[in-house]
């Protein structure tokens, strides 16, 4: 029996028209091809079953991809938001002795601290004199001429240094703070005279003035030696201040303030704001000469 | 009615129901579109369909809202197709209308006028090269719309339309030819 021939829509003469003018440009080409496309609905091709659908679904499911879990589904929108993207590209750039050298002096400062039982002249451990010193020296790498090779790309980018200098800091600094606040609950732990808040307390605010200090300096000069050396004669001076504590015979380091004194940490954490702010002004002003150079 | 591209998000998010719906709709034209393309093989053109839903479910993660699903899953479909004769042991060294085999069901249609008809069609559009067979497809008889057939293509508008026009002029001439 012949199978009935129904007409296709898709073939409807004054559609096909209208898709012929669309595709070659003019009337008169597409009414020359108008009857040639028309019988192009007479290669019919076969319509699959439900059954060979089923078949076909039954195949595909397995390949199907799982349902993220909550987690994994905020993780992997997490992985293209863009603070993240920037902190991720920018912890390649960073300099990865930074991340060695800070890790292996917060141990060791831990490690002496937990050894000596006792704590320095004036009452300080060790531990609260190494950790402002390890973030300073980190934080003065993080950014500038001489430690960042790819320094004139990163200015000829749309991302500005500031926000590549902010990235940095809270990169760095974050590591520091939480290498920090590890030794600081080992110590917690394992004797029994130290609180864990107290002892976070001691450290927390010198740090950020310290490393504040360092990326001032290095900024204003072009050159993290300068941010190194300063902070690290601030620090020592600090360090003989407390060693020096129970000999009244050297007065000479009883002249400065004491930066780990309880009453100091109000002073020291606004004193880290403002030169964070100067930093930030200041980098945005050579990015402008930089730029105007490159414009001359 | 939920769209092609809604649909997609949700396989992305693992949703099954949504593969179900998406497969209903473009199971029968994704073999219609590669049954034209291996010259009528029925048998071939199944497996590369169920090859083409394959890989477009393997790499859902790759689509991207708002691209038109249907030129995503179509390009995927091109290529399955251009794959299959790029391999050595499907290479084809002749033209595909010699090696074009009569459909079933055409051949079992009693209407012995409109199956030899149909054969000068499937001959005629074997006849032309690859990728003009692919842009005279997708645009008669799979329905796309000329940026539609674009993106799937990866090529430009203007390039289609010329592929469309010399495709169809050579169809017009071989079919002339097998009618008289």
């Amino acid at each position: 029996m012949n199978k009935p021939q129904i007409p296709n829509p898709k073939f409807q003469k004054a559609d096909l028209r209208e898709k012929l003018v669309e595709d070659t440009g003019s009337t008169e080409a597409a009414d020359e091809l108008l009857s040639t496309t028309r019988r192009l609905q007479d290669w019919r091709a076969p319509q699959p079953s439900a059954q060979d659908t089923a078949k076909l679904l039954a195949t595909l499911r397995p390949a199907m991809p799982r349902r993220p879990s909550a987690i994994r589904h905020w993780l992997s929108a997490m992985h293209n938001v863009w603070p993240v993207l920037l902190l991720r590209s920018q912890f390649r750039v960073v300099r990865s002795e930074i991340w060695t050298a800070s890790g292996v002096v917060m141990l060791l400062g831990t490690l002496v601290t937990l050894a000596l039982r006792q704590p320095l002249a004036d009452g300080t451990l060790p531990f609260v004199l190494l950790a402002p010193l390890v973030a300073a020296v980190g934080v003065a790498f993080i950014y500038g001429p001489g430690v960042d090779p790819a320094l004139e790309i990163e200015l000829a980018l749309p991302v500005s240094p500031r926000v590549v200098l902010l990235t940095r800091l809270v990169l760095v600094f974050g590591f520091d703070l939480a290498l920090g606040g590890l030794g600081s609950a080992v110590l917690a732990v394992f004797r029994a005279d130290l609180s864990l808040w107290p002892l976070v307390q001691a450290w927390l605010a010198p740090m950020a003035f310290l490393s504040a200090l360092a990326l001032f300096l290095t900024t204003l000069n072009f050159d993290p030696l300068v941010g190194v050396v300063v902070s690290m004669i601030v620090w020592g001076y600090q360090t003989l201040r407390v060693i020096s504590a129970a000999t009244p015979a050297i007065p000479l380091f009883r002249l400065l303030p004491d930066l780990l004194a309880a009453d100091m940490r109000l002073w020291l954490a606004a004193l880290a704001l403002a030169l964070v702010v100067a930093t930030f002004w200041l980098t945005g002003r050579e990015e402008r000469w930089v730029r105007s150079l490159a414009t001359q | 009615m939920q769209s092609d591209e809604d649909l997609a998000r949700s396989i992305q998010r693992g949703e099954p129901a949504a593969l179900n719906i998406l497969v209903e709709r473009h199971h029968s034209p994704l073999l219609g579109y590669l049954y034209r393309m291996t010259g009528g093989n029925r048998a071939l053109a199944e497996d590369l369909t169920q090859e083409a839903f394959l890989r477009a479910l393997r790499g859902i993660d790759r689509y991207t809202h708002p691209r038109p699903f249907k030129a995503w899953l179509y390009a995927i479909a091109a290529n399955v197709a251009r794959d299959h004769f790029k391999s050595a042991d499907n290479r084809r060294t002749d033209s595909m209308a010699e090696n074009f085999d009569a459909p079933a069901d055409v051949a079992l249609d009693a209407n012995l006028v409109a199956a030899e008809e149909a054969q000068s069609v499937a001959r005629a559009l074997g006849a032309l090269p690859d990728h003009q067979r692919e842009a005279v497809v997708l645009r008669y008889y799979q329905d796309l719309s000329l940026p539609e057939i674009a993106d799937a293509l990866g090529i430009p508008v203007g390039t289609v339309k010329s592929r469309l026009s010399l495709g169809l002029k050579k169809m017009k001439e071989l079919l002339g030819e097998s009618v008289q």
